[in-house]
Protein backbone atom coordinates (compact mmCIF):
# COMPACT_ATOMS: atom_id res chain seq x y z
CA UNK A 1 0.00 0.00 0.00
CA UNK A 2 1.38 3.13 -1.14
CA UNK A 3 1.09 6.41 0.82
CA UNK A 4 -1.10 7.82 -1.93
CA UNK A 5 -2.80 5.34 -3.86
CA UNK A 6 -5.02 6.63 -7.10
CA UNK A 7 -7.71 3.96 -7.65
CA UNK A 8 -9.23 4.17 -11.22
CA UNK A 9 -9.64 7.49 -10.76
CA UNK A 10 -11.94 9.17 -13.63
CA UNK A 11 -12.68 13.26 -14.42
CA UNK A 12 -14.86 14.14 -17.33
CA UNK A 13 -15.18 17.62 -18.87
CA UNK A 14 -18.41 17.27 -20.97
CA UNK A 15 -17.32 14.69 -23.24
CA UNK A 16 -13.80 14.59 -22.91
CA UNK A 17 -11.70 12.44 -20.30
CA UNK A 18 -9.21 14.36 -19.14
CA UNK A 19 -8.02 11.37 -16.78
CA UNK A 20 -9.45 7.83 -17.52
CA UNK A 21 -9.33 5.20 -15.04
CA UNK A 22 -5.78 5.51 -13.63
CA UNK A 23 -4.21 4.16 -11.17
CA UNK A 24 -1.08 5.15 -9.61
CA UNK A 25 0.63 5.07 -6.00
CA UNK A 26 3.62 7.32 -4.51
CA UNK A 27 6.00 4.91 -2.29
CA UNK A 28 6.89 7.16 1.12
CA UNK A 29 10.40 8.87 0.08
CA UNK A 30 10.34 8.34 -3.36
CA UNK A 31 10.04 10.79 -6.07
CA UNK A 32 7.79 9.87 -8.75
CA UNK A 33 8.29 11.57 -12.16
CA UNK A 34 5.11 12.19 -14.22
CA UNK A 35 5.18 13.17 -17.67
CA UNK A 36 3.78 13.08 -20.85
CA UNK A 37 2.82 15.15 -23.60
CA UNK A 38 0.76 18.12 -23.32
CA UNK A 39 -3.00 18.05 -22.71
CA UNK A 40 -2.38 14.11 -21.17
CA UNK A 41 -3.86 14.69 -17.83
CA UNK A 42 -1.19 15.29 -15.99
CA UNK A 43 -2.17 19.24 -14.29
CA UNK A 44 -5.63 17.89 -14.12
CA UNK A 45 -4.35 14.64 -11.80
CA UNK A 46 -3.03 17.27 -9.51
CA UNK A 47 -6.06 19.19 -8.96
CA UNK A 48 -8.24 15.76 -8.42
CA UNK A 49 -5.61 15.34 -5.61
CA UNK A 50 -5.51 18.48 -4.27
CA UNK A 51 -9.36 18.95 -3.99
CA UNK A 52 -9.59 21.73 -6.59
CA UNK A 53 -11.70 18.92 -8.99
CA UNK A 54 -12.84 15.90 -7.20
CA UNK A 55 -13.71 12.57 -9.21
CA UNK A 56 -16.25 11.69 -11.37
CA UNK A 57 -15.68 8.06 -10.27
CA UNK A 58 -12.19 6.63 -8.37
CA UNK A 59 -10.68 7.09 -5.31
CA UNK A 60 -7.66 8.94 -3.88
CA UNK A 61 -6.58 7.39 -0.46
CA UNK A 62 -3.86 9.30 1.29
CA UNK A 63 -2.33 7.08 4.40
CA UNK A 64 -5.25 4.45 3.77
CA UNK A 65 -7.65 7.29 4.15
CA UNK A 66 -10.21 8.14 1.53
CA UNK A 67 -9.15 11.71 0.27
CA UNK A 68 -11.09 12.51 -2.74
CA UNK A 69 -13.86 14.42 -2.55
CA UNK A 70 -12.79 16.62 0.19
CA UNK A 71 -12.39 20.33 0.03
CA UNK A 72 -8.60 21.60 -0.69
CA UNK A 73 -8.15 22.58 2.58
CA UNK A 74 -8.97 20.18 4.61
CA UNK A 75 -6.70 17.89 1.88
CA UNK A 76 -3.59 20.46 2.59
CA UNK A 77 -4.39 20.02 6.47
CA UNK A 78 -3.34 16.26 6.54
CA UNK A 79 -0.19 17.13 4.92
CA UNK A 80 -0.43 17.18 0.71
CA UNK A 81 0.58 20.24 -0.32
CA UNK A 82 1.59 21.83 -3.95
CA UNK A 83 3.03 24.22 -6.15
CA UNK A 84 1.08 25.19 -9.42
CA UNK A 85 2.19 25.85 -13.12
CA UNK A 86 3.25 29.28 -14.36
CA UNK A 87 4.23 30.52 -10.07
CA UNK A 88 0.83 30.69 -8.68
CA UNK A 89 2.19 32.95 -5.81
CA UNK A 90 0.86 36.26 -4.03
CA UNK A 91 2.55 38.78 -6.38
CA UNK A 92 1.68 41.94 -4.38
CA UNK A 93 3.67 40.38 -1.25
CA UNK A 94 6.96 40.39 -0.69
CA UNK A 95 8.95 36.72 -0.51
CA UNK A 96 8.84 36.60 3.06
CA UNK A 97 5.18 37.82 3.30
CA UNK A 98 4.39 34.77 0.75
CA UNK A 99 5.85 32.58 3.34
CA UNK A 100 4.66 33.89 6.10
CA UNK A 101 0.83 33.73 4.51
CA UNK A 102 1.46 30.18 3.48
CA UNK A 103 1.89 29.14 7.25
CA UNK A 104 -1.16 29.77 8.03
CA UNK A 105 -2.14 26.68 9.18
CA UNK A 106 1.15 26.76 12.00
CA UNK A 107 -0.76 29.79 13.34
CA UNK A 108 -3.27 28.32 16.39
CA UNK A 109 -3.96 31.03 17.99
CA UNK A 110 -7.55 32.42 18.20
CA UNK A 111 -10.26 35.69 17.63
CA UNK A 112 -9.50 36.73 21.40
CA UNK A 113 -5.62 36.22 20.97
CA UNK A 114 -5.61 37.92 18.27
CA UNK A 115 -7.86 41.57 19.39
CA UNK A 116 -5.67 41.40 22.51
CA UNK A 117 -2.58 41.09 21.14
CA UNK A 118 -1.74 38.14 23.69
CA UNK A 119 1.64 36.82 24.25
CA UNK A 120 1.02 33.82 22.39
CA UNK A 121 -0.33 36.06 19.60
CA UNK A 122 3.17 37.91 19.60
CA UNK A 123 5.15 34.34 20.62
CA UNK A 124 3.56 32.60 17.21
CA UNK A 125 4.09 35.88 15.42
CA UNK A 126 7.75 35.71 15.58
CA UNK A 127 8.21 32.08 15.29
CA UNK A 128 6.16 31.86 12.05
CA UNK A 129 9.07 35.06 10.91
CA UNK A 130 11.77 32.78 12.30
CA UNK A 131 10.72 29.23 10.13
CA UNK A 132 9.59 31.92 7.04
CA UNK A 133 13.12 33.08 7.13
CA UNK A 134 14.56 29.50 7.40
CA UNK A 135 12.54 28.34 4.65
CA UNK A 136 13.99 31.22 2.25
CA UNK A 137 17.33 30.19 3.13
CA UNK A 138 16.60 26.72 2.63
CA UNK A 139 15.67 27.47 -0.81
CA UNK A 140 19.00 30.08 -1.17
CA UNK A 141 16.63 33.03 -1.78
CA UNK A 142 17.38 34.84 1.43
CA UNK A 143 18.74 37.57 -0.51
CA UNK A 144 15.55 38.42 -1.79
CA UNK A 145 13.01 38.11 1.19
CA UNK A 146 11.91 41.90 0.95
CA UNK A 147 11.73 41.50 -3.14
CA UNK A 148 7.89 41.69 -4.01
CA UNK A 149 7.10 38.45 -5.92
CA UNK A 150 6.09 39.55 -8.94
CA UNK A 151 9.64 41.35 -9.28
CA UNK A 152 11.39 37.91 -8.37
CA UNK A 153 13.61 36.34 -11.61
CA UNK A 154 11.65 33.68 -12.82
CA UNK A 155 13.41 30.91 -11.21
CA UNK A 156 13.09 32.11 -7.40
CA UNK A 157 9.56 32.58 -8.27
CA UNK A 158 9.55 28.90 -8.53
CA UNK A 159 11.81 28.42 -5.28
CA UNK A 160 8.92 30.66 -3.70
CA UNK A 161 6.31 28.68 -5.28
CA UNK A 162 7.83 25.72 -2.93
CA UNK A 163 8.74 27.13 0.02
CA UNK A 164 5.15 28.35 0.36
CA UNK A 165 4.11 24.61 -0.12
CA UNK A 166 6.66 23.71 2.12
CA UNK A 167 5.60 25.96 4.88
CA UNK A 168 3.01 23.69 5.15
CA UNK A 169 5.16 21.03 7.02
CA UNK A 170 3.66 18.63 3.99
CA UNK A 171 4.02 14.97 3.81
CA UNK A 172 3.65 15.13 0.27
CA UNK A 173 4.70 17.42 -2.10
CA UNK A 174 3.24 17.67 -5.42
CA UNK A 175 5.61 19.89 -8.03
CA UNK A 176 3.75 21.41 -11.41
CA UNK A 177 6.69 22.05 -13.64
CA UNK A 178 9.39 23.53 -11.43
CA UNK A 179 11.63 23.70 -14.29
CA UNK A 180 10.30 25.51 -16.49
CA UNK A 181 11.76 28.24 -18.13
CA UNK A 182 14.98 27.95 -16.81
CA UNK A 183 18.64 27.39 -17.58
CA UNK A 184 20.82 24.45 -17.20
CA UNK A 185 22.95 26.21 -14.31
CA UNK A 186 19.12 27.06 -12.37
CA UNK A 187 18.27 23.27 -13.57
CA UNK A 188 20.81 21.90 -11.77
CA UNK A 189 20.35 24.15 -8.61
CA UNK A 190 16.58 23.25 -8.78
CA UNK A 191 17.27 19.81 -8.67
CA UNK A 192 19.71 19.92 -5.93
CA UNK A 193 16.68 21.66 -4.01
CA UNK A 194 14.07 18.69 -5.21
CA UNK A 195 17.10 16.25 -3.76
CA UNK A 196 17.06 18.21 -0.07
CA UNK A 197 13.40 18.04 -0.50
CA UNK A 198 13.23 14.02 -0.28
CA UNK A 199 15.89 14.44 2.44
CA UNK A 200 14.02 15.67 4.70
CA UNK A 201 11.43 13.15 4.27
CA UNK A 202 8.83 14.79 2.20
CA UNK A 203 7.74 12.51 -1.16
CA UNK A 204 7.46 14.52 -4.22
CA UNK A 205 5.67 14.01 -7.20
CA UNK A 206 6.61 15.83 -9.81
CA UNK A 207 5.26 17.14 -13.07
CA UNK A 208 7.82 18.02 -15.58
CA UNK A 209 8.75 18.84 -19.27
CA UNK A 210 12.32 18.79 -18.68
CA UNK A 211 13.88 15.35 -19.55
CA UNK A 212 16.48 15.50 -18.41
CA UNK A 213 15.24 17.15 -14.92
CA UNK A 214 12.77 14.02 -14.68
CA UNK A 215 15.41 11.48 -15.12
CA UNK A 216 17.61 12.41 -13.04
CA UNK A 217 15.51 12.75 -10.43
CA UNK A 218 12.62 10.25 -10.44
CA UNK A 219 13.24 7.01 -8.77
CA UNK A 220 10.00 5.86 -11.19
CA UNK A 221 8.33 7.10 -13.70
CA UNK A 222 4.66 7.01 -14.91
CA UNK A 223 3.69 8.35 -18.39
CA UNK A 224 0.30 9.15 -19.06
CA UNK A 225 -1.51 9.69 -22.27
CA UNK A 226 -5.17 10.69 -22.91
CA UNK A 227 -6.01 10.24 -19.67
CA UNK A 228 -4.47 7.26 -19.42
CA UNK A 229 -1.36 5.20 -17.78
CA UNK A 230 0.64 4.47 -20.57
CA UNK A 231 3.80 3.31 -19.23
CA UNK A 232 5.50 2.94 -15.43
CA UNK A 233 9.23 1.94 -14.68
CA UNK A 234 12.20 2.99 -13.18
CA UNK A 235 14.02 6.07 -15.66
CA UNK A 236 16.08 3.60 -17.65
CA UNK A 237 12.75 1.52 -18.54
CA UNK A 238 10.64 4.51 -19.74
CA UNK A 239 13.76 5.67 -21.94
CA UNK A 240 13.44 2.63 -23.92
CA UNK A 241 9.89 2.11 -24.31
CA UNK A 242 8.35 1.95 -27.59
CA UNK A 243 4.76 3.11 -26.65
CA UNK A 244 6.60 5.96 -24.79
CA UNK A 245 8.57 6.92 -28.36
CA UNK A 246 5.37 7.01 -29.90
CA UNK A 247 3.35 8.61 -27.82
CA UNK A 248 5.88 11.56 -27.94
CA UNK A 249 7.41 11.65 -31.48
CA UNK A 250 4.83 9.67 -33.37
CA UNK A 251 4.37 6.39 -34.82
CA UNK A 252 7.02 5.67 -37.55
CA UNK A 253 4.54 4.63 -40.10
CA UNK A 254 3.27 8.20 -39.62
CA UNK A 255 5.82 9.98 -41.82
CA UNK A 256 5.64 7.15 -44.78
CA UNK B 1 1.81 44.42 4.53
CA UNK B 2 4.83 45.72 5.80
CA UNK B 3 4.74 47.64 9.37
CA UNK B 4 7.51 50.39 9.84
CA UNK B 5 9.62 49.96 13.11
CA UNK B 6 9.07 52.61 15.95
CA UNK B 7 10.74 52.82 19.18
CA UNK B 8 7.99 52.19 21.94
CA UNK B 9 8.95 55.83 23.27
CA UNK B 10 8.44 57.01 20.14
CA UNK B 11 4.66 55.15 20.06
CA UNK B 12 3.20 56.10 23.31
CA UNK B 13 4.50 59.64 22.66
CA UNK B 14 2.29 59.46 19.40
CA UNK B 15 -0.23 58.00 21.14
CA UNK B 16 -0.91 60.84 23.79
CA UNK B 17 -0.14 63.49 21.18
CA UNK B 18 -3.02 62.16 18.74
CA UNK B 19 -5.19 61.24 22.48
CA UNK B 20 -4.72 64.81 23.29
CA UNK B 21 -5.29 66.09 19.76
CA UNK B 22 -8.81 64.26 19.59
CA UNK B 23 -9.82 64.64 23.02
CA UNK B 24 -9.18 67.86 24.40
CA UNK B 25 -7.61 70.57 21.19
CA UNK B 26 -10.51 70.07 18.62
CA UNK B 27 -13.39 69.45 21.43
CA UNK B 28 -12.15 73.24 22.32
CA UNK B 29 -11.33 74.63 18.90
CA UNK B 30 -15.30 73.76 17.49
CA UNK B 31 -16.98 74.06 21.07
CA UNK B 32 -18.81 77.49 19.16
CA UNK B 33 -19.36 76.06 15.79
CA UNK B 34 -21.89 73.53 15.80
CA UNK B 35 -22.09 72.47 12.40
CA UNK B 36 -18.25 71.88 12.57
CA UNK B 37 -18.61 69.31 15.02
CA UNK B 38 -21.53 67.90 13.26
CA UNK B 39 -19.08 67.06 10.34
CA UNK B 40 -16.08 65.52 12.51
CA UNK B 41 -18.61 63.34 13.90
CA UNK B 42 -20.29 62.44 10.56
CA UNK B 43 -16.64 61.87 9.43
CA UNK B 44 -15.98 59.63 12.24
CA UNK B 45 -19.05 57.18 11.61
CA UNK B 46 -17.57 57.53 7.51
CA UNK B 47 -13.89 56.24 8.46
CA UNK B 48 -15.69 53.31 10.36
CA UNK B 49 -17.71 52.75 7.21
CA UNK B 50 -14.54 52.87 5.11
CA UNK B 51 -12.79 50.38 7.13
CA UNK B 52 -15.12 47.98 7.16
CA UNK B 53 -16.31 48.18 3.40
CA UNK B 54 -12.23 47.88 2.99
CA UNK B 55 -11.68 45.03 5.11
CA UNK B 56 -14.31 42.51 2.34
CA UNK B 57 -12.69 44.40 -0.47
CA UNK B 58 -9.64 43.24 0.64
CA UNK B 59 -10.80 38.96 -0.31
CA UNK B 60 -11.50 40.64 -4.03
CA UNK B 61 -15.27 41.19 -3.29
CA UNK B 62 -16.88 44.19 -3.89
CA UNK B 63 -20.29 44.60 -1.11
CA UNK B 64 -23.15 46.75 -2.57
CA UNK B 65 -25.15 46.92 0.44
CA UNK B 66 -23.40 48.30 3.21
CA UNK B 67 -26.24 51.05 3.86
CA UNK B 68 -29.13 48.40 4.19
CA UNK B 69 -26.60 47.03 7.45
CA UNK B 70 -26.63 50.04 8.49
CA UNK B 71 -30.61 50.58 8.12
CA UNK B 72 -30.58 47.02 9.82
CA UNK B 73 -28.83 48.29 12.87
CA UNK B 74 -30.68 51.86 12.84
CA UNK B 75 -34.09 49.98 12.45
CA UNK B 76 -33.41 47.18 14.65
CA UNK B 77 -32.43 49.50 17.56
CA UNK B 78 -35.13 52.15 16.82
CA UNK B 79 -37.61 49.25 17.86
CA UNK B 80 -36.14 48.52 20.59
CA UNK B 81 -35.38 51.98 22.03
CA UNK B 82 -39.18 53.11 21.23
CA UNK B 83 -41.51 49.96 20.86
CA UNK B 84 -40.15 47.78 23.88
CA UNK B 85 -38.52 51.01 25.42
CA UNK B 86 -35.23 49.25 26.17
CA UNK B 87 -32.15 50.91 27.02
CA UNK B 88 -29.65 52.21 24.35
CA UNK B 89 -26.98 50.21 25.83
CA UNK B 90 -28.98 47.13 25.26
CA UNK B 91 -30.02 48.02 21.80
CA UNK B 92 -27.23 49.03 20.51
CA UNK B 93 -25.24 45.40 20.86
CA UNK B 94 -27.61 43.94 19.91
CA UNK B 95 -28.63 45.83 16.77
CA UNK B 96 -25.10 45.27 15.82
CA UNK B 97 -25.62 41.36 16.35
CA UNK B 98 -28.94 41.65 14.38
CA UNK B 99 -26.30 42.82 11.15
CA UNK B 100 -24.38 40.34 11.82
CA UNK B 101 -26.53 37.99 11.49
CA UNK B 102 -28.26 39.09 8.54
CA UNK B 103 -24.81 39.25 7.38
CA UNK B 104 -24.15 35.66 7.35
CA UNK B 105 -27.38 34.70 6.01
CA UNK B 106 -27.04 36.93 2.88
CA UNK B 107 -23.03 36.25 2.82
CA UNK B 108 -23.56 31.97 3.00
CA UNK B 109 -25.13 32.01 -0.74
CA UNK B 110 -23.83 35.28 -2.10
CA UNK B 111 -19.85 35.61 -1.31
CA UNK B 112 -20.10 31.82 -3.20
CA UNK B 113 -20.06 33.83 -7.64
CA UNK B 114 -17.50 36.35 -7.61
CA UNK B 115 -16.72 39.87 -9.43
CA UNK B 116 -19.83 41.89 -10.68
CA UNK B 117 -22.38 38.87 -10.18
CA UNK B 118 -21.44 39.24 -6.08
CA UNK B 119 -21.90 42.81 -6.39
CA UNK B 120 -25.22 42.74 -8.37
CA UNK B 121 -26.39 40.03 -5.80
CA UNK B 122 -25.18 42.38 -2.89
CA UNK B 123 -27.09 45.58 -4.55
CA UNK B 124 -30.73 43.25 -4.85
CA UNK B 125 -30.15 42.83 -1.47
CA UNK B 126 -29.81 46.40 -0.71
CA UNK B 127 -32.49 47.65 -2.32
CA UNK B 128 -35.17 44.98 -1.50
CA UNK B 129 -34.53 45.64 2.24
CA UNK B 130 -34.87 49.41 1.30
CA UNK B 131 -38.13 48.60 -0.19
CA UNK B 132 -39.47 46.60 3.09
CA UNK B 133 -38.74 49.79 5.21
CA UNK B 134 -40.62 51.43 2.76
CA UNK B 135 -43.38 48.74 2.31
CA UNK B 136 -43.86 47.78 5.90
CA UNK B 137 -45.38 50.66 7.31
CA UNK B 138 -46.87 49.54 10.40
CA UNK B 139 -43.02 48.58 11.73
CA UNK B 140 -40.74 50.87 9.85
CA UNK B 141 -42.93 54.16 9.51
CA UNK B 142 -43.05 53.89 5.53
CA UNK B 143 -41.32 56.56 3.12
CA UNK B 144 -41.86 58.95 6.07
CA UNK B 145 -39.36 56.46 8.51
CA UNK B 146 -39.28 57.40 12.59
CA UNK B 147 -38.71 60.70 13.91
CA UNK B 148 -37.89 61.92 17.05
CA UNK B 149 -35.67 58.44 18.02
CA UNK B 150 -34.22 59.63 21.41
CA UNK B 151 -30.50 60.00 22.32
CA UNK B 152 -28.39 57.23 24.15
CA UNK B 153 -29.73 56.73 27.67
CA UNK B 154 -27.13 58.64 30.20
CA UNK B 155 -24.62 56.60 31.51
CA UNK B 156 -24.52 57.58 35.56
CA UNK B 157 -22.32 55.91 37.94
CA UNK B 158 -23.78 57.05 41.73
CA UNK B 159 -22.31 59.65 43.97
CA UNK B 160 -19.33 60.08 41.25
CA UNK B 161 -20.54 61.87 37.70
CA UNK B 162 -23.83 61.13 34.88
CA UNK B 163 -22.51 61.53 31.59
CA UNK B 164 -25.66 62.45 29.23
CA UNK B 165 -25.76 62.47 25.39
CA UNK B 166 -28.48 65.08 24.68
CA UNK B 167 -25.50 67.25 23.19
CA UNK B 168 -23.45 67.42 20.28
CA UNK B 169 -20.29 67.85 22.27
CA UNK B 170 -20.98 64.12 24.59
CA UNK B 171 -22.01 62.61 21.31
CA UNK B 172 -18.68 63.85 19.76
CA UNK B 173 -17.07 61.58 22.61
CA UNK B 174 -19.10 59.13 22.20
CA UNK B 175 -18.25 58.82 18.26
CA UNK B 176 -14.58 59.09 19.11
CA UNK B 177 -14.59 56.44 21.59
CA UNK B 178 -16.60 54.07 19.16
CA UNK B 179 -13.97 55.18 16.26
CA UNK B 180 -11.08 54.46 18.10
CA UNK B 181 -12.48 50.77 19.22
CA UNK B 182 -13.18 50.27 15.75
CA UNK B 183 -9.76 50.96 14.25
CA UNK B 184 -8.19 49.06 16.64
CA UNK B 185 -10.09 45.75 15.73
CA UNK B 186 -9.36 46.35 12.21
CA UNK B 187 -6.32 46.83 12.68
CA UNK B 188 -5.62 44.06 14.76
CA UNK B 189 -7.62 41.80 12.34
CA UNK B 190 -5.64 43.07 9.29
CA UNK B 191 -2.25 42.55 10.88
CA UNK B 192 -2.88 38.86 12.12
CA UNK B 193 -3.46 36.02 10.18
CA UNK B 194 -7.20 36.85 9.75
CA UNK B 195 -6.23 39.81 7.77
CA UNK B 196 -3.71 37.67 6.00
CA UNK B 197 -5.82 34.80 4.80
CA UNK B 198 -8.38 37.39 3.66
CA UNK B 199 -5.78 39.25 1.61
CA UNK B 200 -4.43 36.07 -0.29
CA UNK B 201 -7.85 35.01 -1.83
CA UNK B 202 -8.38 38.34 -3.57
CA UNK B 203 -4.70 37.64 -5.09
CA UNK B 204 -4.81 33.97 -5.55
CA UNK B 205 -7.92 31.92 -4.43
CA UNK B 206 -6.60 28.66 -5.64
CA UNK B 207 -3.30 28.71 -3.53
CA UNK B 208 -4.68 29.87 -0.76
CA UNK B 209 -7.20 27.19 -0.54
CA UNK B 210 -4.43 24.52 -1.17
CA UNK B 211 -1.87 25.77 1.67
CA UNK B 212 -4.94 24.86 3.93
CA UNK B 213 -7.08 28.27 4.07
CA UNK B 214 -10.93 27.92 4.08
CA UNK B 215 -11.38 30.55 1.78
CA UNK B 216 -14.96 30.37 2.33
CA UNK B 217 -14.77 30.82 6.10
CA UNK B 218 -12.97 34.01 5.92
CA UNK B 219 -15.12 35.49 3.18
CA UNK B 220 -17.47 35.00 5.42
CA UNK B 221 -15.84 36.48 8.47
CA UNK B 222 -14.57 39.60 6.73
CA UNK B 223 -18.83 39.84 5.19
CA UNK B 224 -20.01 39.59 8.92
CA UNK B 225 -17.35 42.02 10.48
CA UNK B 226 -18.30 44.34 7.85
CA UNK B 227 -22.11 43.82 8.52
CA UNK B 228 -21.56 44.14 12.03
CA UNK B 229 -19.72 47.63 12.26
CA UNK B 230 -21.97 48.89 9.92
CA UNK B 231 -25.38 47.77 11.92
CA UNK B 232 -23.36 49.82 14.75
CA UNK B 233 -23.02 53.00 12.93
CA UNK B 234 -25.94 52.93 11.85
CA UNK B 235 -27.65 52.66 15.15
CA UNK B 236 -25.24 55.39 16.51
CA UNK B 237 -26.01 57.32 13.31
CA UNK B 238 -30.09 57.28 14.18
CA UNK B 239 -29.36 57.85 18.37
CA UNK B 240 -27.83 60.94 16.96
CA UNK B 241 -29.56 62.36 13.78
CA UNK B 242 -32.99 61.35 15.85
CA UNK B 243 -34.40 60.02 12.59
CA UNK B 244 -34.56 57.24 10.40
CA UNK B 245 -35.61 57.22 7.28
CA UNK B 246 -35.76 54.52 4.28
CA UNK B 247 -33.74 57.10 1.64
CA UNK B 248 -30.44 56.78 4.14
CA UNK B 249 -30.09 53.73 2.88
CA UNK B 250 -30.41 52.87 -0.63
CA UNK B 251 -27.75 52.40 -3.20
CA UNK B 252 -26.29 55.30 -3.52
CA UNK B 253 -25.01 55.47 0.01
CA UNK B 254 -23.41 51.88 -0.56
CA UNK B 255 -21.35 53.38 -3.17
CA UNK B 256 -20.77 56.45 -1.26
CA UNK B 257 -19.14 54.34 1.05
CA UNK B 258 -17.38 52.27 -1.14
CA UNK B 259 -15.46 55.42 -2.87
CA UNK B 260 -14.27 56.16 0.58
CA UNK B 261 -12.06 52.58 0.36
CA UNK B 262 -11.51 53.17 -4.05
CA UNK B 263 -10.18 56.87 -3.49
CA UNK B 264 -8.02 56.54 -0.12
CA UNK B 265 -6.61 53.18 -1.25
CA UNK B 266 -7.22 49.97 -0.27
CA UNK B 267 -4.34 48.64 0.43
CA UNK B 268 -2.93 50.33 2.95
CA UNK B 269 -4.53 50.60 6.19
CA UNK B 270 -5.04 54.30 6.76
CA UNK B 271 -6.40 54.09 3.07
CA UNK B 272 -9.96 54.22 3.97
CA UNK B 273 -9.60 56.73 6.63
CA UNK B 274 -7.82 59.23 4.54
CA UNK B 275 -10.89 58.63 1.96
CA UNK B 276 -13.42 59.45 4.67
CA UNK B 277 -11.69 62.14 5.39
CA UNK B 278 -11.53 63.54 2.42
CA UNK B 279 -14.63 62.89 0.61
CA UNK B 280 -16.83 63.90 3.89
CA UNK B 281 -14.52 67.24 3.82
CA UNK B 282 -14.51 68.01 0.29
CA UNK B 283 -18.07 68.30 -0.34
CA UNK B 284 -18.59 70.37 2.77
CA UNK B 285 -15.95 73.25 1.69
CA UNK B 286 -17.04 73.64 -1.85
CA UNK B 287 -20.76 74.40 0.13
CA UNK B 288 -22.77 72.22 -2.38
CA UNK B 289 -26.55 70.59 -1.83
CA UNK B 290 -26.43 66.68 -1.37
CA UNK B 291 -27.51 66.44 -4.62
CA UNK B 292 -24.66 67.54 -5.97
CA UNK B 293 -22.62 65.22 -3.59
CA UNK B 294 -23.24 62.15 -5.59
CA UNK B 295 -21.86 64.42 -8.82
CA UNK B 296 -18.65 64.92 -6.77
CA UNK B 297 -18.48 61.32 -6.00
CA UNK B 298 -18.83 60.62 -9.33
CA UNK B 299 -16.09 62.43 -10.69
CA UNK B 300 -13.71 61.74 -7.88
CA UNK B 301 -13.78 57.99 -8.77
CA UNK B 302 -12.94 58.96 -12.29
CA UNK B 303 -10.40 61.31 -11.25
CA UNK B 304 -8.79 58.34 -8.75
CA UNK B 305 -9.30 55.32 -11.10
CA UNK B 306 -7.61 57.07 -13.64
CA UNK B 307 -4.67 59.03 -12.58
CA UNK B 308 -4.19 57.09 -8.99
CA UNK B 309 -5.19 53.67 -9.20
CA UNK B 310 -4.15 53.07 -6.14
CA UNK B 311 -5.79 55.63 -4.24
CA UNK B 312 -4.38 59.06 -2.70
CA UNK B 313 -2.65 56.55 -0.35
CA UNK B 314 -1.17 54.27 -2.83
CA UNK B 315 0.40 57.51 -5.28
CA UNK B 316 1.81 59.15 -2.08
CA UNK B 317 3.20 56.15 -1.40
CA UNK B 318 4.72 55.24 -4.79
CA UNK B 319 5.86 58.70 -5.02
CA UNK B 320 7.92 59.57 -1.73
CA UNK B 321 10.46 56.73 -2.56
CA UNK B 322 10.81 58.37 -6.26
CA UNK B 323 11.02 62.22 -4.22
CA UNK B 324 13.64 60.75 -2.41
CA UNK B 325 15.56 59.11 -5.07
CA UNK B 326 15.06 55.53 -3.46
CA UNK B 327 14.61 52.42 -5.34
CA UNK B 328 11.07 52.46 -6.90
CA UNK B 329 10.12 48.79 -5.51
CA UNK B 330 12.61 45.99 -5.44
Amino acid sequence: MGLLTLESVTKHFGGLAAVNCLNMALEEGEILGLVGPNGAGKTTLFNLISGIYSPNSGTILFKNKVISGKKPHKIASVGLARTFQISTLYKKCTALENVIIGHHRQIRVGLWDILWRSRSFNKEEREVERSAHDLLTFLNMEDFKNTLAKNLPLGYQHRLAIAIALSNKPIVLLMDEPFAGMVPEETIEMMGIVRRIRESGVSVILIEHDMHAVMGLSDRIVVINYGRKLAEGIPEEIQNNNDVIEAYLGRQDDFV
Amino acid sequence: MSKKALSPVAKIAIYIAAAIILFVLIPAAVKDQPYFLHILIITMFHIVLGLSVNFVMRTGQVPLCQAAFMGIGAYTSTLLVMKLHWSFWVSFPLAGFMGGAVGLLIGWPTLRIKGIHFAMATFAFGEIMRLIFIAWVDLFGGANGVAGIPAPDPISIPFLFTIGFKSKMSFYYLALVFMIFSLLVFYRLTYSKIGRACQSIEEAEDLSKCIGINTMYYKMFAFTTCAIFSALVGVLDAHYMHFVGPQQYGFVNSVAYLTFAIIGGGALFVGPIIGAIFLTFLPEFLRVTESWEVVIYGVAIMLTILFMPKGITGFLADLRPKLLGLKQEV
